[in-house]
């Protein structure tokens, strides 16, 4: 608990950053030297303490592979997607997972009035777009200051294009920031039935790494819908959200109710 | 779980009810026609008020699986009392066409045995036209209703199929098996299937068909569609005689809307038995590789021109339809001061939408070993070609090399045992099917929230845009209304003028004009014109208070006395005048501004 509080303490201070670094090459140390599962555990401690880089998701996704743990391999591999959307490497390895699935099941595509958005912000970082927005969003308004100072039909013209854009971005960087809520299947076989229950006639298998979106929860059942428009009642347990924000193995893991990361 | 079936219980878009008389017993077959190795179902029906369960006696010539697939039991109310009709389904398949006398069944009802009626099965060849109905009835006990097609059971709406595309084979030759999957396709009925199982298929060699892109097509059966979703498989024989394709099964479920409900159900279809007689291969020829089908050879040798102890690569192709990994490796005549060694053997489908087609390519190392030009003498390759029913050479070659003598510097020998150790772990490390792990990173820290940051960066500018918007609306009206401009200015200008009254050469009569200016300014009156009368009548009729207009005229009169008198006006007494002034006009801009407000 003291060290927890101590490196938060750190982080404030500027020097969380360097401890930070230094239990990344811990656990790289350990992947090189075939010791997945420590090197998946320590990956997964800096998740837990907050960390969100594209990298870490990277490496705990290459480390679950090697542990043959396809979900939450594919599930760090989307996140490090998501933070980096063009990083080659990790889009190149989730290929390769999702080939050795069973079903071998497509990416739930999002909604149709999403779509739009989707593609306008599907290339870029949630800090990217984030920033985008609020840069034409501060734009708007300096022309619109600009416009009360010296009145011009261009500076009219240049605010009403910046507030659709402004619009336009914002809604993209809401969306960006609230993605939809997409699991990947941890368990060999989950059993996906018409209804939240065990007694519930089973309608159809989802199978170890395969993506579903989750559309409601109730209690411990979510309903799920895959790419090919199966929806059905599911346990929760059996799925990792992508996230944000980031579930673990554990999943009950948080900064607060955990031990430090020097602690083993 | 219990299974519905048409011909007895709840029938998927309606119920049909039974006609069966009182304390009997009823078995009959479903499909009518039974074709050998094709499982069927044998149903028992008794009808009473307690009904215990059938006793199935063995029966000659049929496996049947003793465990029903079907159990359905039904309760009605009837003028005579309470009527229970217990119904089972029995898989059952025979492995010979020929008639089965199906014995009595004898079922427990109402505590008294109660038999079925003895009748005839007739078995047909897989080929045979079915016979007339009304010549061989083959089920005589079976219920009339149940022989319209135009009704669907839940064992209709999820079938399986096995189908071959020879039953008489050679070893090796291939068959073409299609394991075929049909779902009904019905507004009212959803049909999710999870769970398939592959055919048992002793004695044979099985490869699967990439199906490459997957259009599922659509067929009618009875009036109904069905989407048929197909896999084929390739088997090869392995020995000799009667072969078995064990039935392949199905899992699913199927939701069937009724009105404002839903009848769900699991279904589990199951295939047919197939049987494939298997003939030995005749005496074989010395080159005889191993390959039964229909098969083609293509060769190379490339480069035709090399250096001494440099290797070419011969490269043999053989295609075709048989089993690839049957194929042995052609036999290749030995060539004097030349080394052959196969380097690599790769089998790969080759897209052929007629039949499945496999390729095997032999790649060997041809190292000369002595300068000159050296001949590859033909190579034979053999298969058994089971159309023909005999074996089929071909010949492919020769070849010529042209080697050329190699410099003394360039005679190496590479020795493969050193080193070897290194150079697989480096193997193992970049041959992983993954990219590796990344060790470099930047910017790792503990990601904070931003919301205090986002709401501000929303808000800010929009307060910082008001603020620009107020200031600058105030400086146009400035500009453009003079009146408001003296009005707002007023206080300023005489504050700053009384400030410095002291520069002033007449530093009275400066004070004098200082409050004129302020009062014309505030009242939008000409500067000029004004007297102290004049003030006195425009500051009563702006509301001034009496004290103030007092004080405003006593220090104006002070003022012109000081001036007309010519009279000397003390430092102290001036210091009094600009505070008494500054003061007025400070309480002046504060009435006029609530006034005007």
């Amino acid at each position: 608990m003291l060290m927890t509080q101590l490196l938060w303490i750190c982080v404030f201070t500027g020097i969380g950053s360097q401890a930070y670094v230094e239990e990344f090459n811990r656990a790289n140390s350990f992947y090189m030297e075939g010791e997945y599962r420590r090197a998946a555990d320590v990956y997964e401690r800096l998740v837990v303490e907050g960390v969100e880089h594209p990298v870490v998701f990277y490496n705990l996704g290459n480390a679950y592979y090697k542990l043959r743990q396809l979900g939450y391999a594919i599930a760090n591999y989307h996140r490090a997607i998501y933070l980096k959307p063009n990083f080659t490497m990790a889009k190149e390895n989730l290929t390769t997972c999702i080939t050795e699935t069973r079903q071998k099941l497509a990416l739930p595509e999002p909604q149709s009035w999403g779509k739009v958005f989707y593609f306008l912000h599907s290339s870029f970082s949630p800090k990217t777009v984030y920033y985008l927005a609020l840069t034409i969003w501060l734009g708007l308004w300096a022309v619109l200051a600009y416009h009360s100072i010296r009145p011009s039909r261009m500076s009219i013209v240049l605010a009403l294009f910046l507030a659709i854009l402004s619009i336009t971005s914002g809604i993209s960087a809401w969306q960006k920031a609230h993605p939809p809520r997409l699991a990947v299947t941890c368990e060999p076989e989950v059993p996906v039935r018409y209804g939240p229950g065990d007694a519930e006639t089973l309608r159809f298998n989802l199978y170890e790494g395969d993506r579903a979106i989750i559309e409601e929860q109730k209690d411990d059942w979510v309903r799920v819908a895959t790419a090919n428009g199966d929806r059905g009642w599911a346990r929760r347990k059996d799925f990792l959200l992508v996230g944000p924000p980031y579930e673990t193995r554990t999943k009950q893991e948080t900064p607060h109710n955990k031990e430090g990361i020097d602690k083993q | 779980m219990h299974r519905m079936n048409l011909l007895l219980t709840l029938f998927v878009f309606g119920i049909l009810t039974g006609t069966l008389p009182a304390a009997e017993v009823n078995v009959y077959v479903q499909p009518d026609t039974v074709r050998k190795g094709q499982v069927f179902q044998l149903i028992v029906e008794a009808r009473g008020e307690q009904v215990s369960e059938p006793q199935l006696p063995k029966i000659d010539g049929l496996n049947i699986n003793t465990t029903p697939n079907i159990t359905e039991d039904r309760w009605s109310l009837s003028p005579a009392g309470q009527e229970h009709i217990k119904i089972r389904g029995y898989r059952a398949y025979a492995e010979q066409a020929m008639t089965i006398t199906i014995p009595p069944i004898t079922v427990e009802i109402d505590g008294k045995p109660e038999q079925s009626k003895t009748f005839q099965l007739k078995i047909l060849e897989p080929n045979v036209a079915e016979p007339a109905q009304s010549t061989t009835p083959s089920t005589p006990n079976k219920p009339s209703s149940s022989a319209g097609n135009t009704q669907l059971s839940w064992d209709d709406l999820l079938i399986a199929q096995s189908e071959v595309d020879k039953t008489s084979v050679y070893i090796q030759q291939p068959i073409i098996l299609r394991l075929k999957r049909l779902e009904i396709r019905h507004p009212r009925v959803q049909v999710r299937v999870y769970e398939e199982t592959e055919p048992q298929t002793q004695g044979f060699y099985v490869t699967a068909i990439d199906p490459g892109t997957f259009f599922p097509t659509t067929t009618t059966i009875n009036g109904f569609e069905y989407q048929v979703t197909e896999c084929i498989r390739v088997l090869y024989p392995t020995q000799s005689g009667e072969l078995r394709i064990e039935p392949w099964e199905c899992r699913g479920a199927a939701r069937v809307r009724d009105g404002l409900r839903f009848i769900d159900n699991e279904l589990n279809p199951i295939s047919d038995v197939l049987l494939i007689h298997v003939k030995p291969l005749p005496p074989a020829p010395e080159s005889f590789s191993g390959a039964v089908g229909k098969f083609q050879l293509e060769s190379s040798l490339e480069p035709r021109e090399t250096t001494e102890g440099v290797p070419v690569v011969l490269t043999l192709r053989v295609q075709g339809n048989g089993n690839p990994n049957a194929i042995g490796q052609p036999k290749i005549p030995e060539v004097q001061n030349v080394t052959m060694s196969l380097s690599d053997t790769t089998v790969s489908q080759v897209p052929n939408p007629s039949e499945p087609t496999f390729e095997k390519v032999f790649r060997y190392n041809v190292t000369p070993l002595k300068s000159g030009e050296i001949l590859i003498p033909e190579f034979e390759f053999t298969y058994f070609d089971p159309d023909l029913e005999t074996y089929v050479p071909q010949k492919s070659g020769p070849f010529s090399l042209v080697v050329k003598p190699a410099l003394k510097s360039e005679k190496r020998f590479i020795d493969f045992s050193k080193s070897q150790g290194s150079e697989q772990r480096q193997v193992e490390i970049l041959g992983h099917d993954i990219n590796p792990i990344v060790l470099e990173i930047s910017g790792l820290s503990a990601k904070h929230s931003n919301r205090f940051f986002t709401w501000f960066a929303i808000v800010f500018p929009v307060a910082a845009y008001s603020v620009v918007a107020l200031a600058a609306s105030r400086q146009r009206k400035l500009k453009s209304n003079p009146s408001y401009a003296r009005f707002r200015l007023a206080k300023r200008r005489a504050l700053t003028k009384l400030k410095n009254i002291k520069d002033s050469s007449d530093p009275v009569g400066e004070v004098y004009r200082v409050l004129i200016s302020f009062l014309a300014d505030k009242l939008d009156k000409a500067e000029a014109s004004l007297t102290t009368s004049d003030i006195e009548k425009l500051l009563e009729d702006s509301g001034v208070n009496d004290t103030l207009r007092a004080t405003v005229l006593r220090i104006l009169r002070k003022c012109e006395r000081s001036r007309y008198a010519s009279a000397s006006v003390s430092p102290e007494e001036l210091d009094a005048l600009v505070q008494g002034a500054t003061a007025v006009v400070t309480e002046l801009e504060s009435h006029f501004r609530s006034t005007r407000c």
